[in-house]
């Protein structure tokens, strides 16, 4: 069974890579803009650590890590999944082309999602997996082995839930299937990624961490590699993670019987 | 808003400082309150020239006796109004939750900060209105325009005051008319301008504004001829 998810995700990975190589214009302004964000953002890093020497406990390049490893998170989210989940969002329900992958041997919401990778979004992935780690390597704290392989193995939940967190903000377009902006919910949401937790007021804290806990994503990995890992996070990391993945199942699943083909 | 709130309290408490670059923290919540404004009614999402030339819509247009330029001017305000409206709700909201944090101006200054809004938003439809017009001769624009209106997002203080940057740095935002879109307007709200000051940026914003208008004019008049309807 994982044998053929691997091939049809292979093979529209392929697909995507003939299509994307065609338009190289476009690929390159994305480009551009991943470089303009990356300009800005780090010139806001300065400013701010100009003032301050640390955020909430963090230094400058923790939380240039911090930001540079959420970017590599979405990006990651970006290439395979979010313009599958954005049409599904904006068109597959409203004009009910969602038919074409419920008749698929094979997982309707993973089929959806993953349906429209966007091959450029490998580079750039890299790209920032890179400053991660130039910036990891500059923060002065000494990382351990234990520590990095947590971090990976973290960072695998992380993906995850932020795709299932992804999920159940769009599975209400089986309801409201002109509701367009639902596909832009994880986008706004995703700069509680950026920074440390702790900045935060307490009842967001809890919100973020708790109810739609996208904040967790990247400051838990973080934490994990800076500082001993602790089990409690690592436990709560992989728990919530997994109820995440069973309410977005369940919720798509639930959403799905709403959907009566182009009438929808 | 909330994040960037976070932030930045997170800054002057950490830093036990009370001004930055002469911003308190009063300064900089109003200040990333005008921000949103702009970002949300964001003059480059607002202009439907490209996507007229490129589908062909303009065609109907051309084919009437009025200004098509006047009639994408008018539909850009009717966005605009439309995206502010939609967007005052939530800007209630965010006052009330902020609002021991923001600074309101006197009513001269109001006055003032309406005209410097209307200003900056000519001017960025003025520039914006160019690089609509390469359609005509380069095709679908839609993804160098969002790169642009991204650039000049940083570039006009859509992510910080520029007065925050250091001298060196902020002396080359400080010398190109990006400024004029949110960072001047966001200034004379906060009456960190003089009269003076405004009445100079006025001054300029027209100048600039006429320049790029006269690019566009001259990019539109030429483009005409290149069009030709749908399969544009």
């Amino acid at each position: 069974m994982i044998k053929k998810y691997i091939a049809v995700t292979w093979i529209i990975i392929k697909n995507s890579y003939i299509r994307d190589s065609k338009i190289g214009g476009y690929v390159l302004s994305k480009y551009i803009n991943q470089f303009i964000e990356i300009f800005i953002t780090v010139t806001l890093f300065n400013i701010i650590f100009a003032n301050t020497k640390e955020l909430a406990g963090w230094n400058y390049y923790q939380v240039l890590f911090l930001y540079f490893y959420s970017r590599t998170i979405i990006l990651f989210d970006n290439f395979l999944f979010k313009r599958g989940i954005n049409t599904f969002a904006k068109s597959m329900v409203r004009r009910g082309d969602y038919d074409f992958f419920l008749i698929k041997p094979i997982n309707s919401m993973y089929l959806t999602s993953i349906s429209s990778p966007q091959i450029y979004f490998v580079m750039t992935t890299f790209f920032y997996l890179i400053l991660a780690a130039y910036a990891l390597l500059h923060s002065g704290v000494v990382i351990h082995l234990v520590s990095i392989l947590w971090f990976m193995i973290l960072s695998v939940f992380g993906f995850a839930l932020y795709y299932f967190l992804n999920i159940i903000c769009v599975t209400p377009t089986f309801w409201f299937i002109r509701l367009y902006s639902l596909r832009n919910v994880i986008n706004k949401a995703n700069i509680f990624m950026r920074y440390p937790l702790g900045i935060l007021p307490y009842i967001l804290q809890f919100a973020f961490t708790i109810l739609f806990p996208i904040a967790i994503i990247s400051n838990i990995p973080a934490v994990t590699v800076f500082y001993p890992p602790r089990m409690l996070y690592i436990v709560y990391m992989i728990a919530i993670t997994i109820i995440f993945g069973l309410i977005a199942n369940a919720f798509w699943k639930f959403g799905q019987k709403h959907y009566s083909s182009a009438s929808s | 808003m909330l994040v960037f709130f976070a932030v930045w309290k997170a800054v002057y408490t950490g830093g036990n400082i009370t001004q930055i670059s002469g911003y308190t923290l009063s300064n900089v919540v109003t200040y990333y309150l005008i921000t949103n404004i702009f970002a949300r009614a964001d003059v480059s999402d607002q202009i439907l020239l490209s996507d007229w030339i490129w589908f062909g819509e303009l065609a109907k247009d051309l084919t009437k006796p009025w200004n098509v330029k006047l009639v994408q001017f008018i539909m850009f305000l009717g966005n605009i109004l439309f995206e502010i409206l939609m967007y005052l709700p939530f800007l209630i909201l965010l006052f009330l939750t902020f609002h021991n944090y923001v600074v309101l101006p006197s009513i001269t200054y109001l006055f003032y900060f309406f005209i410097t809004v209307i200003l900056s938003y000519l001017l960025g439809m003025s520039f914006f209105s160019i690089f609509h017009s390469f359609t005509f001769f380069y095709g679908d624009q839609s993804s160098n325009i969002s790169l642009i209106g991204f650039l000049v997002m940083g570039l006009s203080g859509g992510v910080f005051p520029l007065d925050f940057l250091p001298t060196n740095v902020s002396w080359i935002f400080m010398h190109l008319p990006f400024r004029f879109l949110i960072n001047t307007p966001a200034k004379v709200f906060l009456e960190k301008m003089s009269s003076g000051d405004i009445f100079r940026s006025w001054v300029e914003m027209i100048i600039w504004m006429i320049i790029f208008y006269l690019i566009f004019h001259f990019l539109f008049k030429k483009g005409l001829k290149e069009f030709t309807g749908v399969g544009q």
